[in-house]
This record gives structure tokens, C-alpha cells and sequence, in this order.
């Protein structure tokens, strides 16, 4: 026997209500509506630039710190200078902008020029490559002892973000990481305190006019953790991130995601192209609104040809996917270039051919046509560890 | 006993989780069978027939036309409905109240089989009905957890295989957090519940069309409320694979001066669905809630112009029943008439599915408004 209710009408509704009632919050729903903001129709227009199909981005925004221990590896120092010459490289090489639409950008680098002094953002412009800034500055560990790390840089974020727009920044990023495989990882705190994180950055770079690269690393690591758990934390972790945009009012037809294929822990077999692609698919489906133009996977460790071999078998399962199912990656397109110039002029040009060539195989692969052969085969993973304690200098 | 050991097997992925042994991510028994379900529904140019109204307002609908509210005649009126030749091909599913779940034909026919032979998946209204929610402004939460996993399991028994919660959200009263939150919860509990029984649920938070506000601010709400329905799905473990929507479209109030025509409707519709829902799930089936025959169909037709991610569908209860009850009259000689009118509104839904809808083969019955303010389901 159903009880019936009957909706008072407003009148008497007034009448009847009480204190508690009379002072109930609405719902917290936004009215940061498209119509309103400024940027938003900018934001779309350059989120949907940088997810053209076939092609991605190149993740080229190391701190000082991370870019001196790269340089460090084939012997060159960590100068301003070198760290220059090295991103000069990437960025001129030939024809890069036919398989790049975006670089990302420490802040040394936005504001930096080539040789013959033209500045890198109108380089990269010239070749039809947006440019786009690390915004975040750092990881911090949070505490206990599970090594879990919240990201720093909303203090005056809103200032920056307006500096880098005027300097011909269009789009930000901001990495969040989350750890799986040991016991008790990961923490509420840690999912909670990321997506917070990541929802206040894309809120306030929105508001400011840059499109923000939404990055919630749930990161490769130690541990033989199947598959299917990484897939069921990176759904728990999207859940938040996406509840948290949508409460904090961020256009999703003007972000782009960074999100980390779905893999098994190092010390698990590696899993074939195939077993990845659907299992990281079926992830985004039940994760990412159609909105969002485009999925930008990182390479986070995978080799050069893994991050090739996995974005193909991604288009092969999702041919009609509703969003770009694409690259952004700094290890994959960099390893083999920086080891193949080694810091010397004589390399420089051997050094972007091979560049370009890993940009084609990644645009082909982004619009699932890739057939190989892979410039760069049979190369192992290429791992870094979590660097904590705020961006190097 | 099975519901205790997928408790346990859920305890277990959690602890093992936390130890780091295996995880099992969802031990779901029905999980194929849920898929295959809700694809079916969600198939190419086909919806679901609402027929799901309590006795009590049944009883307003026969009383509409003269005819007295009784078990008989509401089995007579369902009789109607699910034996219409032909039906099958616009209808994938039909929405029962529990007492039709049980009723046979005249000749002796169970409901559920007489669907079953017209390829229409029976559904089962599993909601207890609305009820004053405490400390808020007049506004309702829906009832009908306690028990919901025996009255699944018996339903499943019964031939349903899909289930239907309706929650309602009314942005004249507020929405207010508490409602809000409420309305979100009460669904994801449901769905989760349903699904370990082996029915489909459909989602429904009702964002009623009662009120003066405009097109945005309904924009604004149902993004809200979209938005906690699914995060406390997820939460809640529910397979998206394995659920259908029942949203109302994005469209002004009924009391709001500035109207909007089907691409406005559709334009604002989308992007809400585009915004919120993921592409796991199989489809999103339409409410009519108040709309006339017409602009139901019309509205949808207009979502359907290029490709979704989704099925884009219709659940129409009032929009596919309305001329049918005053063809019938409640007298046997008008019921090839009525269920003709029937075929005809399902028909021109089909079409709008597909996005191939022609409003210039309608008569002027279809065009009449059916909203009711206040309306009490």
C-alpha cells in the first residue's frame, strides 16, 4: 500500500515551513555556465585543436631538477644553457607539427628563446604546436608512511595562469599521482585530496583562459598487482575527479585528460597490447563523459614501442570512441632523441629525425593506423622514481 | 544465501585490497545477462511502453474516460496494451506494476509470456512510492529499500527482468542538498540491489517540469543531480554496462514564458547527457512527464539527428497511452481502434529513434498538452 504525497504548493508550503527549512542551502550546483565565462567558447575551440584526431602532445615540462637528471645521463650538465639547447632541439625539429598539436612547458622554457632569438612559443606556434605550461609545483608527501603525495601550486595560481596566458601560453597541466599495490594504498585522504587538487587547478585555469590538462596519475610501480586492480582504482579515482569538476563547475568541453593506461605492477608479467586496450577502454567508457574532446594517455615508464603498440591496440578497440583516444608523452618521444644527440651539435640532426619519426608512429597509432615497423623496437621500460619536496629550481 | 556470499566476496576484493592479495573487482552472478538485457532494450528504433501507474492512479486514467477502477477492468485496460499485434517492433520493454506482473490474458495467458512471444522484456516498478522528507521545503524522497533484495529475487521469478526507481527532484521547492543527496543515494542503492538480483535497473531522478524557472536552470539541476547519481553508482559498485536512464529532458518549466522548440530541447538535452553520462552506458530512455504526444516525439526526434554515444530513446507512459484510453472508451468493440492509436504513437517514437520522424502524418489529438501541476504519480 503506497503512502500517497502530495506536493505542497508554494503558498502553502511558506505557511508551514520552519526555521530549518527556511534556511536550507540550494544545491550546490554552479551557475559557472558556458554563457557567462569569456574563455569558454576559447576554451573548446583550443581543447579541440589539441584532441585532433592523429594527433597528441609532447610532454616536454621536466622541472630543472628532473631535466638535469636527464641531461646528467648522457654526460651533459645541468645548466640553463643546455637545458635551452635540448628543448630548442624538440622544438624545431621539421615538421613536428604535423604529428604534435600541443608542448607542455616548465616555466623556464615558456619564457626562453633559440639561438637566433626567436622565442620558443612563437616556434612552436609557427609549426601549428600549441604551447601549454606546468602549472603544478610539485608532490608533497602526505603523511603517514605510505609514501602517498598530494600536489602543490594553487597559491596564486590565478596570477600565474594570467602571466603565461599573456607570454602565448593556451593550456596548462597539473599532475596528480596516485599509488597503488602495498597495503593500504591508496588511502581516502590520498583519492580526496588529488581530485580536490586537481578540480581547483582546472576551475581556476578555466577562469583565467587556459584549457587544463586534468592528469590523475594512478602510477606504475612496484608490486605484482593484477590488471583488473588498476583498473579498479584508477575507476575509484576518476569517480572522484569527475564528481569534483562537475562540483566546482569546470566546462568539460574544455579540459583535456591525462590518465594512465591501465597496467599491471612491474613485477607482474606485462600484459599484451590487447589485454591493456580493453581493459583501459572499458575504464574510460565507464568513466568519462563524452564531453571531454580528449584522452591523452601518458607514457609513464612504458618503452618507446609499448606506448605505440598500446595507443594502436586502444583505436583498434575503440575505433568510434567519443572522445580523441591519444598520446601525451615525454619519456616515449624523448628517451631515444636525448641519447641519440648526447648534448653534441654534430647528433642534432640525427636527434629530431628520430623525434619525428616516434611523433609519426604516435599520430599514426592515435588515429589507428599504425603498421610499423617501430623506429625505436625493443626497448625496456624506462622508469623514474616520485620526486617529492616542491619543484626544483 | 547467495546474497551473503557476494557480500563476503565483496568483503574479500576489499580486504584483499588492502593486503595486497588477488582482487576480485565485481563477482557479479548476472553481469553477461544484465549486459545482454540492456542492449536488448536499447535496440535500434525500439523503447519502452510505461504502463507501471499504481491502481490508484490507473484508477485516475480509467476514471478520465468513465470507467470504473477495478481489477478487472485495469487487467482488461494492460490486456490491451501488451497484445497489440505487432507491437514488438517499436516496443523492447514494458514497465509492470506489481499486480500486472502477476495477471494473465483473457484466454488464460501470463502477461510476462504474452510479452515474451512479442519479443518485449517485461520490467517491474520496485519503488514504494514518495513520502515527505524531513526538514526540507515540502520536497519528497522515494521509498522502497527495505526488502528491495527478496521483492527483486521474486520478480526475477516472475519473468521481469528489469526494474524501475522513480525519484523526483522539484526545483520550485529548492532542490535542497538533503533532497538532493537523498534522491541520488536512494537510486544507487536500488540499482546496486537490483542488479545482484538479475534486473536491469532503470535510473530515474525526475527533475519535474513544475515551476516558472528557464531552460538553464533546469540546465543547471540536472547536471547537478546527473552528476551525485553517478558518483554514488560508483560508489556503490554499480556496472554502468548493465543500467538504462530515465531522465527527464532539459526543457523550461511548464510555467515559464519563454518556451523552446525540439532543437533547443535537444541542443540542451545532449549537452547535459554529453556532460555527465559515460559511454558504458547502453541507453538513455526519455520520460514524458507532462509533455503532449507530440512534442514528446518531436523532442526526441530532434536528439536523434547524428550519431550518440548511446541509445537515445523513449519511456513514455502518458505520451504513448493518451489517445489510446479515449479510443477505447473501456468498450471491447473499440479495441482494435485503440490498439491501432497505440501502434501509431509507438510507431512515430520508433521513427524519432531513428532520427526519421515525420510530424505531418499526426492528427490534432496528439498535440494536446497532458501536464498537470502538482502531479502526483
Amino acid at each position: 500500500m503506497q503512502t500517497k504525497m502530495q506536493l505542497r504548493s508554494p503558498r502553502a508550503a511558506s505557511c508551514a515551513r520552519t526555521l530549518r527549512s527556511r534556511t536550507q542551502p540550494k544545491v550546490m550546483c554552479r551557475a559557472f555556465n558556458s554563457m557567462e565565462s569569456p574563455y569558454a567558447e576559447e576554451l573548446k575551440k583550443t581543447a579541440a585543436y589539441i584532441a585532433q584526431k592523429g594527433k597528441g602532445i609532447l610532454a616536454s615540462d621536466e622541472s630543472n631538477a628532473t631535466t638535469g637528471k636527464r641531461l646528467q645521463s648522457v654526460g651533459v650538465d645541468n645548466t640553463e644553457d643546455n637545458r635551452r639547447d635540448w628543448r630548442e632541439l624538440l622544438y624545431t625539429a621539421p615538421g613536428l607539427g604535423q604529428y604534435i598539436s600541443g608542448a607542455i612547458m616548465f616555466e623556464e622554457t615558456l619564457y626562453q628563446k633559440a639561438r637566433d632569438g626567436r622565442q620558443f612559443v612563437d616556434i612552436l606556434l609557427a609549426q601549428g604546436i600549441y604551447p601549454g605550461i606546468k602549472v603544478d609545483t610539485g608532490l608533497q608527501m602526505l603523511p603517514g608512511d605510505k609514501g602517498e603525495t598530494t600536489t602543490q601550486g594553487l597559491d596564486n595560481l590565478a596570477d600565474r595562469c594570467k602571466a603565461y596566458r599573456k607570454q602565448g601560453a593556451k593550456f596548462a597541466k597539473w599532475r596528480a599521482v596516485v599509488k597503488i599495490g602495498e597495503a593500504g594504498c591508496p588511502s581516502t585522504t590520498a583519492i580526496l585530496e588529488n581530485a580536490h587538487g586537481l578540480a581547483r587547478y582546472a576551475q581556476i585555469c578555466q577562469e583565467n583562459g587556459l584549457v587544463p590538462i586534468v592528469e590523475p596519475e594512478v602510477t606504475l610501480g612496484p608490486g605484482d598487482y593484477s590488471i583488473e586492480e588498476t583498473a579498479f582504482w584508477s575507476e575509484r579515482v576518476y569517480s572522484h575527479v569527475m564528481r569534483l569538476l562537475n562540483e566546482y563547475g569546470v566546462v568539460l568541453e574544455g579540459i583535456l585528460l591525462k590518465p594512465n593506461m591501465c597496467l599491471p605492477g612491474l613485477d607482474a608479467p606485462v600484459a599484451s597490447p590487447q589485454d591493456v586496450a580493453r581493459v583501459t577502454v572499458r575504464t574510460m567508457m565507464r568513466s568519462i563523459p563524452p564531453a571531454v574532446p580528449g584522452i591523452h594517455f601518458l607514457s609513464g615508464g612504458m618503452s618507446e614501442e609499448e606506448a605505440t603498440l598500446n595507443l594502436q591496440a586502444l583505436n583498434d578497440e575503440a575505433p568510434n570512441a567519443p572522445w580523441a583516444l591519444t598520446f601525451s608523452y615525454g619519456r616515449a618521444l624523448q628517451a631515444t632523441t636525448l641519447k641519440t644527440w648526447a648534448g653534441k651539435e654534430s647528433n642534432w640532426t640525427a636527434a629530431q629525425d628520430i623525434l619525428v619519426k616516434l611523433a609519426k608512429a604516435n599520430s599514426e597509432a592515435a588515429a589507428g593506423k599504425f603498421k610499423g615497423p617501430h623506429p625505436v623496437p625493443g626497448g625496456g621500460r624506462i622508469l623514474q622514481a616520485l620526486r617529492t619536496g616542491g619543484a626544483g629550481k | 544465501m547467495a546474497l551473503i556470499m557476494k557480500q563476503s566476496a565483496g568483503l574479500k576484493a576489499v580486504t584483499a585490497a588492502r593486503s595486497r592479495k588477488s582482487v576480485v573487482v565485481r563477482a557479479g552472478k548476472y553481469d553477461e545477462e544484465l549486459i545482454k538485457t540492456a542492449n536488448t532494450i536499447a535496440s535500434k528504433g525500439r523503447g519502452i511502453l510505461a504502463m507501471d501507474e499504481s491502481n490508484a492512479t490507473c484508477g485516475k486514467r480509467l476514471d478520465s474516460i468513465g470507467v470504473e477502477n477495478t481489477e478487472e477492468n485495469r487487467r482488461a485496460y494492460r490486456e490491451l496494451l501488451c497484445t497489440t499485434p505487432g507491437i514488438g517492433q517499436y516496443i523492447s520493454g514494458a514497465i509492470l506494476f506489481e499486480e500486472t506482473l502477476y495477471q494473465s490474458t483473457k484466454d488464460g495467458r501470463k502477461f510476462v509470456d504474452a510479452m515474451k512471444e512479442q519479443n518485449i522484456v517485461p520490467g517491474i516498478k520496485v519503488d514504494k512510492g514518495l513520502v515527505p522528507l524531513a526538514n526540507t521545503n515540502g520536497e519528497s524522497w522515494c521509498m522502497g529499500l527495505d526488502g528491495l533484495d527478496k521483492r527483486c529475487a521474486e520478480y526475477y521469478k516472475a519473468g521481469a527482468r528489469f526494474a524501475k526507481w522513480r525519484s523526483v527532484v522539484s526545483i520550485p521547492h529548492g532542490p535542497s542538498l538533503i533532497a538532493h543527496r537523498d534522491c541520488a543515494y536512494g537510486l544507487a542503492r536500488y540499482a546496486a540491489i537490483a542488479q545482484n538480483a538479475g534486473l536491469v535497473p532503470i535510473v530515474e531522478p525526475e527533475v519535474l517540469l513544475d515551476g516558472d524557472h528557464d531552460i538553464d536552470r533546469c540546465l543547471e539541476v540536472q547536471e547537478a543531480i546527473w552528476a551525485e547519481t553517478f558518483k554514488y553508482m560508483a560508489d556503490n559498485k554499480v556496472m554502468f554496462e548493465g543500467i538504462l536512464l530515465k531522465p527527464a529532458m532539459v526543457t523550461p518549466g511548464a510555467d515559464c514564458p519563454n518556451r523552446a522548440g525540439p532543437a533547443k530541447v535537444a541542443e540542451y538535452t545532449l549537452k547535459m547527457l554529453r556532460r555527465r553520462v559515460p559511454p558504458a552506458v547502453p541507453g538513455i530512455m526519455f520520460l514524458s512527464g507532462g509533455q503532449s504526444e507530440l512534442e514528446s516525439t518531436l523532442n526526441l526526434n530532434a536528439m536523434n539527428q547524428s550519431p550518440n554515444p548511446w541509445h537515445v530513446s523513449f519511456s513514455y507512459a502518458r505520451a504513448l497511452q493518451n489517445t489510446v484510453l479515449k479510443t477505447w472508451q473501456g468498450k471491447a468493440e473499440n479495441v482494435p481502434a485503440a490498439q491501432a492509436a497505440l501502434l501509431k504513437r509507438a510507431k512515430a517514437n520508433s521513427d524519432a529513434q531513428l532520427g526519421k520522424y515525420d510530424p505531418a502524418t499526426e492528427g490534432k489529438e496528439a498535440a494536446q498538452g497532458m501536464y498537470e501541476k502538482g502531479y502526483v504519480y
